[in-house]
């Protein structure tokens, strides 16, 4: 028997019990009948569709336990008892029936004497209302189910991204030490051929050698690029306020490939905070001026200026050079991945560094471009929220 | 605030010392090997003792099995160390290190292909007395010897 669809009789008196079961059974309606209260809840927790009582078994201590038992039922279950009374609705019995079973119970009085219809239709209309129920319960198991399976899916995509970046993160430690050794090697060999074997190489000899030499070193330059491109595109970013000048005097200072030219870098404070990642601001600006100092004039000295403005709740880094400038339909191209400018294919370079000042920047929130006449240097831009305007904040 | 850090190529202690030296070279790669003793040789540092993983590296320091013999094997007082070796690493090498008092003297310095930060900071932190990309450089040794 599908307990779900039981109607459970509580009828102490005569042959109360038995007559209503014939009457419901004989509607197609399934019964259950209880000697008492007290077996009756313990049939209301296996499941029914409703609960027919009448007032002579309102006994005050089952009746308790009873309702209690009602009061514990899950958010989408309301049973319907139908309680059958003597006298009248507001006859002092019933009232105290009424009490008995609790304030909150989905109640339906019926009075005697009995009539058949009046049973079978107002049971009826308490199944129907109760199968309602039945498809709240299932459509909340559904979303349940639903939303287990999503929770699911967005715990194996977090541990699967999780996954990528130390996947990534191992690749380019792997890249940066294993890929770069031989590169590192060639060139060590090839300089102490040079300077070991110096007195008797040719000269076209060590031409050859300072060859070696200057490929390895691009294709090693070329991997740690390509490096921080990964970085800058893939990376988590944690955005944090940068206080542009100790950071920039940091980078002129101690820059490896900068501080033979620092003198030529020229800062104009005030620069202000912006919000950024740090060392991809660092790697930012380096290959800036490192851009700025490489691309100058046949002997001329170059001359580099850095400084800033408001605009809106954002900074306008500017790094203006006096070198040879760049063709307008050149200008957006510069920011392309292995993109240089024709005019200077014959200065060391990969291709790839501002590329990665473009991609940094925008991870970052920020933009670049560049303002430039041939002839009359070129003025790179970086824009960042002020860090006043916004907190902390992660890039995933 | 973020104190925003460049990346040196080294790092170096006030404490140095003057040439020529003694050096252990805990090196498992022989080309790196190769280039190292050429630059200490040259440099005129000839005592030069050689170690190709962390596990040695400690069998040496601490005098163990064929490294007993002090006389064929002095305790250097200078370890060139590589971070990246088979078995134990040059970290665990810094911190078994940690816990021998009795090597207090031997000034070690790391000598590595990476210039992560995270192994920068990892080493900063096991209070070496310099960090060195390789190759390994005149200027590296200058730094030893202030």
């Amino acid at each position: 028997m599908n307990t779900e669809q039981r109607v459970l009789i509580t009828a102490p008196l005569g042959a109360d019990a038995r007559n209503i079961g014939e009457v419901l059974a004989g509607a197609g309606i399934e019964i259950r009948l209880c000697r008492d209260l007290e077996e009756a809840a313990a049939e209301l927790s296996a499941g029914c569709a409703a609960f027919l009582v009448t007032e002579e078994a309102m006994d005050a201590v089952q009746a308790k336990v009873f309702a209690a038992h009602l009061e514990r039922q899950p958010p989408w279950s309301d049973v319907p008892v139908v309680l059958i009374t003597s006298g009248g609705q507001f006859s002092p019995i019933s009232s105290r029936a009424t009490a008995l079973i609790g304030p909150r119970t989905n109640l339906t009085l019926i009075e005697r004497p009995l009539r058949a219809s009046t049973l079978v239709a107002t049971l009826k209309t308490a199944l129907r209302a109760r199968s309602r129920q039945y498809e709240i319960r299932d459509l909340l198991a559904d979303r349940e189910k639903l939303m287990a399976s999503l929770e699911e899916r967005v715990a194996e995509r977090t541990l699967k991204l999780q996954q990528m970046v130390e996947e990534l993160e191992a690749f380019s430690y792997s890249v940066s030490h294993d890929l770069r050794a031989p590169l590192r090697v060639l060139d060590g060999y090839a300089r102490a051929l040079t300077e070991d074997y110096a007195h008797t190489l040719e000269p076209g000899a060590k031409d050859l050698l300072a060859r070696i030499s200057r490929a390895a070193n691009r294709m090693d330059r070329l991997t740690q690029d390509v490096l921080a491109y990964t970085r800058v595109s893939r990376g988590e970013l944690t955005l944090e306020p940068v206080d542009l000048e100790p950071m920039l005097r940091g980078v002129i200072e101690q820059y490896p490939s900068l501080i033979a030219s620092s003198h030529l870098i020229h800062l104009r404070p005030p620069l202000g905070t912006v919000l950024a990642h740090g060392p991809s601001l660092i790697q930012c600006f380096s290959n800036l001026l490192e851009n700025a100092l490489k691309f100058v004039r046949k002997d001329e000295e170059p001359h580099v200026e850095i400084y800033a403005e408001p605009r809106g709740d954002r900074i306008r880094v500017t790094v203006a050079d006096r070198g040879m400038g760049i063709e307008p339909a050149q200008q957006q191209r510069v920011f392309g991945m292995f993109e240089r400018a024709a005019a200077h294919k014959h200065l060391a370079g990969t291709g790839i560094g501002l590329a990665i000042v473009k991609k940094a920047a925008e991870r970052m929130g920020g933009s670049v471009g560049v303002e430039s006449e041939v002839g009359n240097g070129a003025r790179f831009w970086l824009e960042l929220a002020k860090a006043e305007t916004i907190g902390t904040e992660r890039v995933a | 605030m973020v104190k925003v850090d460049v990346m040196n190529t080294c790092f170096i202690s006030e404490r140095s010392m003057k040439l020529p030296f003694s050096v252990l070279l805990a090196e498992d790669d022989d080309d790196d090997l190769f280039l190292s003793k050429r630059v200490l040789a040259k440099a005129g540092v000839a005592s030069v003792f050689h170690v190709a993983d962390g596990k040695q590296a400690i069998h040496y320091l601490s005098g163990q099995g064929v490294y007993a013999d002090r006389v064929r094997h002095p305790l250097p007082e200078v370890m060139l160390l590589d971070l990246k070796m088979p078995g134990f690493s040059g970290h665990e090498v810094l911190e078994w290190l940690r816990a021998q008092p009795g090597l207090n003297a031997l000034k070690v310095y790391v000598l590595t292909s990476s210039g992560e930060r995270v192994d920068r900071e990892r080493v900063e932190k096991a209070g070496v007395q310099g960090y060195f990309v390789k190759p390994l450089t005149t200027e590296h040794l200058a730094a030893i010897t202030g």
